[in-house]
């Protein structure tokens, strides 16, 4: 079996998360093709829902990345997001789910150094981990 | 409205093994304004089952439909198409729900919540006991705060020998009802009224009476 | 007079009344009271018998007032609303009068949570204030609550409890004076270690006349160490304990000798306030001690225990 490479799915706000991975792109870092950024206006509006409908369609990881808490484009966003990021860890890990596959970022739009920083971590711990679903695995094809 | 929580995930997972297509029904009103069980909170539970259960190597196909109200059938019934499909429902909505579709169907339908008590919005997240249907109101007599509910020992001539700094012996979170109802008719002039003693009380109107049942023959067709 | 028992008989008298507090075993064995009263017996004229006090299942009131009859202190049954509803108090009632009881005090009750069965379902159909009119209804008026006529009545003597130290301060003589027009013949007290709270109690009963209305019996208890009195203080709802009496218990070399000369204190002080009648000693598991805190407090000898005058009883 080839190594595996895991399927991370990135909501990133449009004023800090979303810059911050263009940057990194930019400066060299390249995405695997597992990962999948999703824009969103602000990760406040982030539901528990979408965080588990992201594991549902395949995902092995979901990472959150918004504004640092202090200098959220729409103040309280990132402090929502924490809530949501808290409630669903709480949920994975009820469920039997690694609470580890969730994670949440605050970075700035500059910091794209940092941006692939985490997310290397992030496919490292998650390829230990192994699948969320090893038996999706087998029938994952091209898409 | 009638407040209720969700019932431990473990729990509801418990409920639901044996079945392998399931519905998770929610209700749109009352248990969505306590964010127990309308829309939402029925799509995020389907989701933790179908993660949950995929994980144990159990598959479950999970439908989701959430109805304007569960108490009553002329909702329940534009869904019948649905229980067709499942072997049981869950649902989201308090027991009143749970029971009206039970009744409807031949196959298991499951409880999802717990269902609590009648209340209001205290403030964003926090709702709290008001009314605990006793058939028969005394709130003109006691400042528009109900005793029988409100009261940890529904006393109608109270406050207890518990009560200090206005807190309740049982829970120092938890306001003394009779305190509340001397400020109050304090306030309104009228506490030369909680001088006179109540009566004891005619349970017979409330639950102790047997279930009860109200029919309006004026409304009737 | 309406019961013919010794503590009515003596409050009727005008002598200054000293009740104690047994609480039976949290098992079967009657030797428990037996031994109990044997602390009590001539050194109070009347004992309380709590019912389940705090919550916490023990031998029935009933059935341990019946034993400190046999053994001859007569009992002040307590019986609470949060474990039986209008006909199973109604029957208590009846049958604690059958087997020579003669005093009942009619309470609220703790509410579970306190006790060792938390999960139980409480009761709380009448309240004490309804209790004490229904009691006082089947005596009077020969009446059961629902109406029903009964032939022999229970004549008791009826008792309540009143809190000056729960919260609302004014509203608590107003409450004392609803159980009192329910049909409240004496009061007792929760204990005093707030003097000054409790003489304003007290002003505002005698400006409302109530010392006339009803015996006044003021509550005491001897505390063993300052750890108790600040648990109390702490922990209980409803009872204020001073910062000086904290002080001077925390400053105490033997703590067990100074609640006993505070308690002896303020029963003296108690003593002179206009309306009070008599004193009620709770020393809850230290029966022991109350034998020298009577003694000191000049309350000794009790007066003797007479034959109850004859009842003329009719109907069956
Ligand atoms: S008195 Fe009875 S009807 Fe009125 S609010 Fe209270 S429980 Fe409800
Ligand atoms: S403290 Fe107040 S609310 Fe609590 S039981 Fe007593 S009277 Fe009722």
């Amino acid at each position: 079996m080839a190594e595996f490479s895991p399927r991370i799915t990135l909501f990133c706000c449009e004023s800090c998360g979303f810059p911050a991975a263009e940057r990194a792109v930019k400066q060299g870092y390249s995405l695997s093709p597992e990962c999948r950024l999703i824009k969103i206006p602000c990760t406040g509006k982030l539901d528990v829902l979408y965080i588990l409908k992201a594991f549902e369609a395949g995902s092995d990881g979901v990472a959150i990345a918004g504004c640092p808490e202090d200098a959220c484009r729409y103040e309280t966003g990132s402090l929502r997001a924490k809530n949501k990021f808290d409630k669903t860890r709480a949920i994975l890990e009820k469920i039997g789910i690694e609470p580890e596959r969730i994670k949440r970022w605050q970075v700035s739009s500059s910091m794209g150094e940092k941006f692939s920083r985490l997310l290397s971590a992030m496919e490292e711990e998650l390829a230990n981990l192994g699948p969320l679903f090893p038996d999706r695995l087998k029938k994952r094809g091209d898409n | 409205m009638i407040v209720a929580e969700q019932k431990p995930i473990e729990e509801v997972l418990k409920s639901i093994e044996p079945f392998d297509k399931i519905l998770v029904l929610g209700c749109n009103t009352c248990v969505a304004v306590c964010m127990a069980g309308g829309e939402k909170e029925a799509g995020i539970l389907a989701s933790m089952i179908r993660l949950a259960r995929e994980k144990a190597g159990k598959l479950v196909d999970v439908l989701e439909k959430t109805v304007e109200r569960q108490c009553d059938d002329e909702f329940l019934l534009a869904e019948k198409e649905l229980y067709d499909k499942v072997e049981a429902v869950l649902s989201t909505a308090c027991g009143v729900g749970v029971q009206q579709l039970s009744a409807l169907l031949q196959i298991p339908v499951l409880p999802a919540l717990n269902t609590k008590f009648m209340g209001g919005t205290k403030d964003h997240g926090t709702w709290s006991e008001r009314c605990s249907g006793c058939g028969d109101c005394v709130l003109e007599l006691t400042g528009g705060i109900c005793p029988v509910s409100r009261c940890a020992k529904t006393l109608l001539n109270g406050p207890c020998g518990g009560s200090a700094d206005g807190k309740c012996e049982v829970n120092p979170d938890t306001d003394c009802a009779w305190q509340l109802i001397i400020d109050r008719m304090t306030a309104l002039e009228r506490l030369d009224k909680l001088l006179e003693i109540q009566p004891a009380k005619n349970w017979k109107t409330a639950r102790d009476g047997g279930p009860r049942t109200q029919t309006r023959e004026d409304v009737k067709l | 007079m309406k019961s013919g028992s010794h503590l009515e008989r003596l409050l009727d008298k005008g002598t200054f009344v000293v009740t104690g507090e047994l609480g039976p075993p949290k098992s079967v064995n009657r030797e428990v009271i037996e031994r109990k009263v044997g602390y009590l017996k001539g050194m109070v004229d009347a004992v309380n018998i709590t019912d389940n006090q705090t919550a916490i299942a023990r031998m029935s009131s009933v059935a341990a007032g019946v034993i400190c009859v046999q053994t001859g202190l007569e009992p002040i049954v307590q019986m609470v609303c949060r474990d039986k509803n209008r006909l199973a108090l109604q029957s208590d009632v009846m049958g604690a009068y059958a087997l020579g009881i003669r005093n009942i005090l009619c309470l609220t009750g703790d509410h579970q949570c306190f006790g060792n069965h938390p999960e139980c379902k409480n009761v709380f159909d009448l309240d004490a204030v309804q209790f004490v009119q229904m009691v006082k209804t089947m005596r009077d008026e020969k009446k059961f609550q629902s109406g029903e006529e009964m032939k022999m009545e229970p004549r008791v003597f009826i008792g309540a409890a009143a809190n000056p130290f729960a919260d609302p301060f004014e509203f608590r003589v107003i409450r004392m004076e609803k159980k009192i027009n329910a049909g409240a013949d004496f009061i007792q007290t929760q204990p005093v270690f707030d003097l000054e709270r409790f003489e304003r109690f007290m002003e505002l009963a005698r400006k409302r006349n109530l010392h006339k209305r009803a015996y006044i019996l003021a509550g005491v208890m001897p505390v063993k160490s300052v750890r108790a009195l600040t648990y109390m203080r702490d922990s209980v709802p409803g009872v204020i304990i001073p910062e000086d009496a904290v002080e001077r218990m925390g400053a105490a070399a033997d703590g067990k000798e100074e609640g006993k000369q505070m308690c002896i204190e303020m029963i003296k002080k108690l003593k002179d306030i206009e309306g009070v009648a008599g004193i009620h000693i709770m020393a809850v598991e230290w029966e022991q001690a109350i034998p020298e805190i009577v003694e000191k407090a000049c309350l000794l000898p009790r007066p003797p225990v007479e034959a109850p005058p004859e009842l003329v009883e009719t109907g069956d």
